[in-house]
């Protein structure tokens, strides 16, 4: 990085950390640390959320998966503003009227302790884990591209924003991730501006538009079915993304402290809702733009020659391997075709410009990018030899090596803070949430229940740095868990949908009790881990599978075993969404 | 906080109307991005 990018990327950081320690002032309690009085508008709350669940990782592997798959993943969200819907009819309401810190708290209310200790566990779990992953992702992709010691990376990703993140709560994270989001969206912008504008005089936006949707990387819409009927291993098309996305969606706004914590923090439940209704809005045309900056940038690389792959570290391993001819021979190869690629690609631009439909450069051109892709394979294939090892992926390197490659002085520096802030966006609320949980659903409950406010106040911020510590620590060690995104999503999937499943019951189906749910959950729990161990079923159908089968088998269970005791004390005792 | 029976809904006369309008315009997302798809493939 140049000098310029230094000041760019030191400037911005900076910044932000000072904002959130200007704006940390709270009353020294749980409420104000963790739910800023309740005082949040809508606006905050929309970026809050939206700061939330877009991570570095976002910025970082939608455009290359864009690149290299194409733009149907834009349909993972599309269950997304269903999904607020439902919430803002039944989780908003009944939480904002029992004034809960924390979603777990109401299960309590509704089920048991049990219910609720064994939910706060599990979120305690995946959540924890997966914010370690969250630091190591960013890190390993800079490290890689910059030659920067992984370990320092690692504590500078997920060590800068403790202080803010322990200082200020839940109201140093929603006002730091609004100026975040300014940054993120104004380097996203400048970025796809700036591709564009990089394409030869006479290549237009509809013309790159027109190149990427004729090698197929413009297939917004796909519906999974093939000769052989539907593919439940296709993991986005438009069936998986309105029924899998929407239950992902349900499980991760509505069960997820991390997101619930955001929107408990408005000052009533009208701006809970408008701040949740127009995430629904706004989502999906955001991912849709951020993908169309990787279509265009698959554009570009078909009139400039594009790395073998993206990732540099891999090639020099394969350099020092005994596979260093086979690489030489793929690169030559690889070369000869971009130079014709380049050629044959502006022959069809001026033949569609010209009218002329024949269809030859088009056919040449598709054949070519086949022919790429092969000796993409091959390589690949290289790089899954034990003597190499290592990420056989590229796609988390696409969008940042065309930046590095490409993009001028100070922009690179822009974008690099870009990842950072994406990143603290969601580790700072993702600590903030794990601290309310360890304080208010363990802490207190279980150790120092007559603590005083002041007492809860401090006890809060250490936990909030202890968090923060542990998820530096898994980053430091999760090297060894193959691919990142995988594994976050994974994790994700293996516990949602039993924690859906568990708030499902509780909100709508009022005559299960709270042994059938506690029973059934760790039941299918069981079920979820093994069906994930011996299939290859796509991830979002794990949620659905687990929030279902939740809901059918505490129903059924209390159907068979009804639970006499808990009859009779209901009839004394109505619950919490009953009374209001 | 707010008493929720007192609150103002903004610019819809319900909230169910809020919704309805959230599913239509996801619904005409869905149909533009179909168009899209075509149209450049």
């Amino acid at each position: 990085m140049s000098q310029a990018d230094w000041i760019v990327l030191g400037t911005t950081l900076l910044a932000i950390v000072t904002y959130g320690l200007y704006k940390s002032k709270t009353t020294k309690n749980l409420d104000g640390y963790f739910l800023s009085n309740r005082t949040m508008p809508w606006y905050l709350i929309l970026l809050s959320i939206m700061g939330t669940q877009a991570s570095a990782i976002t910025f970082l592997s939608a455009p290359g998966q864009a690149y290299t798959d194409g733009m149907r993943f834009v349909q993972y969200y599309f269950g997304l503003p269903l999904a607020m819907v439902v919430l803002c009819i039944t989780f908003v309401p009944i939480f904002h009227r029992l004034k809960v810190f924390t979603a777990y708290e109401y299960l309590e209310n509704r089920f048991d302790v049990k219910t609720r200790t064994l939910t706060s566990f599990l979120f305690l779990l995946q959540r924890g884990l997966s914010t370690g992953i969250s630091v190591y992702a960013p890190s390993i992709i800079l490290s890689s591209l910059f030659g920067w010691n992984i370990y320092w990376t690692n504590i500078f990703m997920g060590g800068i924003l403790i202080i803010y993140t322990v200082t200020g709560g839940a109201k140093a994270v929603a006002y730091t991730q609004q100026l975040q989001f300014l940054v993120i969206f104004a380097g996203m912008f400048i970025t796809g501006w700036m591709v564009v504008h990089m394409l030869p005089k006479d290549v237009g936006f509809i013309d790159a538009l027109k190149v990427s949707g004729k090698l197929g990387k413009l297939n917004v819409i796909t519906t999974g079915v093939t000769d052989k009927g539907f593919n439940w291993e296709d993991r986005y098309n438009i069936w998986s993304g309105l029924i899998g996305g929407f239950f992902l969606a349900l499980s991760y706004f509505g069960t997820d402290q991390s997101q619930v914590g955001r929107y408990l923090t408005a000052k009533s439940v009208s701006e809970s809702r408008i701040g949740l209704l127009m995430n629904g809005l706004v989502k999906v045309p955001m991912q849709f733009l951020i993908l169309l900056v990787g279509a265009l940038v698959f554009s570009f690389y078909q009139f400039n020659e594009a790395p073998l792959f993206f990732n540099e570290t891999q090639i020099a391993r394969v350099e020092s391997s005994p596979y260093k001819d086979s690489l030489q021979s793929i690169q030559k190869q690889y070369k000869a075709l971009s130079a014709k690629k380049t050629q044959l690609v502006q022959g069809f631009v001026s033949e569609y410009k010209a009218g002329i439909t024949s269809g030859k450069s088009e056919h040449e051109l598709k054949m070519v990018n086949t022919e790429t892709e092969r000796l993409r394979a091959d390589f690949k294939k290289i790089l899954q030899k034990k003597e190499v090892g290592g990420d056989h992926s590229d796609t988390n390197y696409i969008f940042l090596r065309f930046v590095v490659d490409h993009m001028p002085k100070g922009l690179v520096g822009l974008l690099i803070a870009v990842i950072f802030l994406a990143s603290w966006g969601s580790i700072a609320a993702a600590l903030n949430s794990l601290a309310s949980i360890s304080v208010v659903d363990i802490h207190k409950k279980f150790f120092r229940k007559d603590s005083s406010e002041l007492e809860d106040y401090s006890t809060s911020k250490w936990y909030t740095f202890g968090w923060g510590i542990f998820s530096v620590f898994v980053a430091q060690f999760a090297g060894n868990m193959g691919s990142l995104i995988e594994a976050v999503n994974i994790l994700g999937s293996l516990f949602y949908g039993t924690i859906l499943g568990i708030f499902l019951v509780a909100f709508y189906i009022k005559r299960v009790g709270a042994r059938a749910t506690f029973w059934s959950a760790l039941i299918v729990e069981a079920g979820i881990v093994l069906l994930f161990w011996k299939s290859k079923i796509g991830f979002l159908w794990l949620i659905v599978i687990g929030a279902l089968g939740v809901v059918i088998l505490s129903i059924c269970w209390e159907v068979i075993m009804p639970d006499k005791q808990r009859s009779g004390k209901n009839q004394h005792q109505p619950r919490p969404e009953e009374t209001g | 906080m707010e008493d929720e029976s007192n609150e103002r809904i903004p610019l819809f006369r319900s909230w169910n109307h809020w919704y309805a309008f959230i599913i239509i315009f996801l619904v005409a997302l869905i149909i533009l991005f179909s168009f899209f798809t075509k149209y450049f493939a």
